[in-house]
């Protein structure tokens, strides 16, 4: 299962993502307003958490990445940060 | 999965279809062709003000752009560093350049759903007839179209055939898409060999092409939204940057007139402090 979740965040990564596929060239500063971008972390956060766990994490962060919040640098996908 | 598909179609679909519906039914002439610019012009002004935010955005980035290659000169390639000295700049300078993943996620299901709306609306009018309201459907046009069906004839102007593929749409999409991408391509620097400005420099023939090549086999209908979205994006992108050209001239006629050496705070952005 998680590896079935990393490898299609991948494909998505290469393929559609504004931020890292070939659409990249449409957006040469940056698409997503944190760090690491949204796919990024949701990958990371499922690699350290879990299919479940890291999922969640993923969707709580895309929520957050709206006009509303403050671009940062967020590592919180990190086991032990929540 | 059935009760996704379910779901989707009652949020999305059935309310766009049902003013696709609306406009065609009252609208003088009944022609499709008008109700689906009349559909498209009503999404993108209501869209208007999140696409302004972001252009003026992206024309800052432009003018920042020798700033930013210093600090990726200074990070060597350490991407959480480049981010976190990027950020500190836009902060510095008052400028929130980005774009976000929410926003742009909550347009997927709305173009799908623009699809089927175009798919179902010019192919089967039994199964239209279904998810239409009791309103819309009362209206004395829309009966008789469900009550004939071989009457129902969307075309636009009643020369291009809504229902079926049209190649010219499916070019006019394509050009109008190269005009709106090539606006806001950044200036070219004569001689220089940068691989992401060639990259872009792709990216401005490889989009139109994409898209004249999958309007090629779809409704026109759809080609005719596409074609709509890019004339008024084009519109929209022309003001944003006249606005930005005045506005630079206006503080550099104030400078020189007080010709001190304190210069006028251009106008600030609305700060967002909102915890991240």
């Amino acid at each position: 299962m998680k590896n079935i979740l990393v490898v299609s965040i991948h494909a998505y990564q290469k393929t559609l993502s504004p931020d890292h596929g070939i659409l990249k060239a449409r957006y040469p500063y940056g698409f997503c307003r944190h760090y690491p971008t949204c796919s990024e972390y949701t990958k990371l956060a499922i690699q350290e958490n879990g299919s479940l766990k890291g999922t969640l994490l993923g969707f709580k962060r895309v929520a957050r990445c709206n006009p509303f919040v403050q671009p940062s640098v967020d590592l919180s996908y990190k086991k032990g940060t929540n | 999965m059935e009760s996704i598909i379910h779901l989707l179609t009652v949020v999305f679909v059935q309310p766009l279809l049902n003013l696709l519906f609306l406009i065609y039914g009252v609208i003088p002439g009944h022609s499709f062709g008008i109700a689906v610019i009349i559909l498209t012009a009503i999404i993108r002004f209501a869209l208007w003000p999140l696409t302004a935010k972001q252009l003026h955005g992206q024309k800052k980035m432009q003018e920042l752009a020798p700033d930013i290659a210093k600090v990726k000169q200074q990070s060597k390639g350490d991407k959480q560093k480049e981010s976190q000295m990027l950020m500190e700049l836009y902060k510095e300078k008052e400028i929130s350049p980005f774009s976000a993943c929410l926003p742009a996620l909550l347009q997927f299901p709305f173009l799908i759903a623009l699809y089927f709306v175009f798919q179902k609306s010019t192919h089967d009018v039994q199964a239209l007839s279904g998810l239409l309201y009791a309103p819309i459907k009362s209206l004395p046009f829309i009966q008789s179209i469900i009550q004939n069906p071989s009457s129902f004839a969307p075309s636009l102007f009643s020369w291009i055939n809504m229902a079926t593929p049209s190649i010219p749409l499916a070019l006019f999409a394509g050009i109008t898409q190269y005009i709106q991408v090539k606006m806001l391509a950044p200036k070219k620097v004569p001689g220089s060999k940068d691989p992401q400005a060639q990259a872009t420099q792709m990216m401005n023939y490889t989009f139109p092409l994409l898209t004249v090549f999958i309007a090629w086999r779809l409704p026109a209908a759809l080609p005719l939204y596409w074609s709509v979205t890019n004339l008024i994006s084009i519109g929209q992108q022309y003001i944003i940057m006249r606005e930005e050209v005045e506005e630079m001239e206006e503080v550099k006629i104030v400078s020189k007139k007080t010709s001190a050496k304190v210069l006028p705070k251009p106008k600030k952005q609305k700060a967002k402090k909102k915890k991240g």
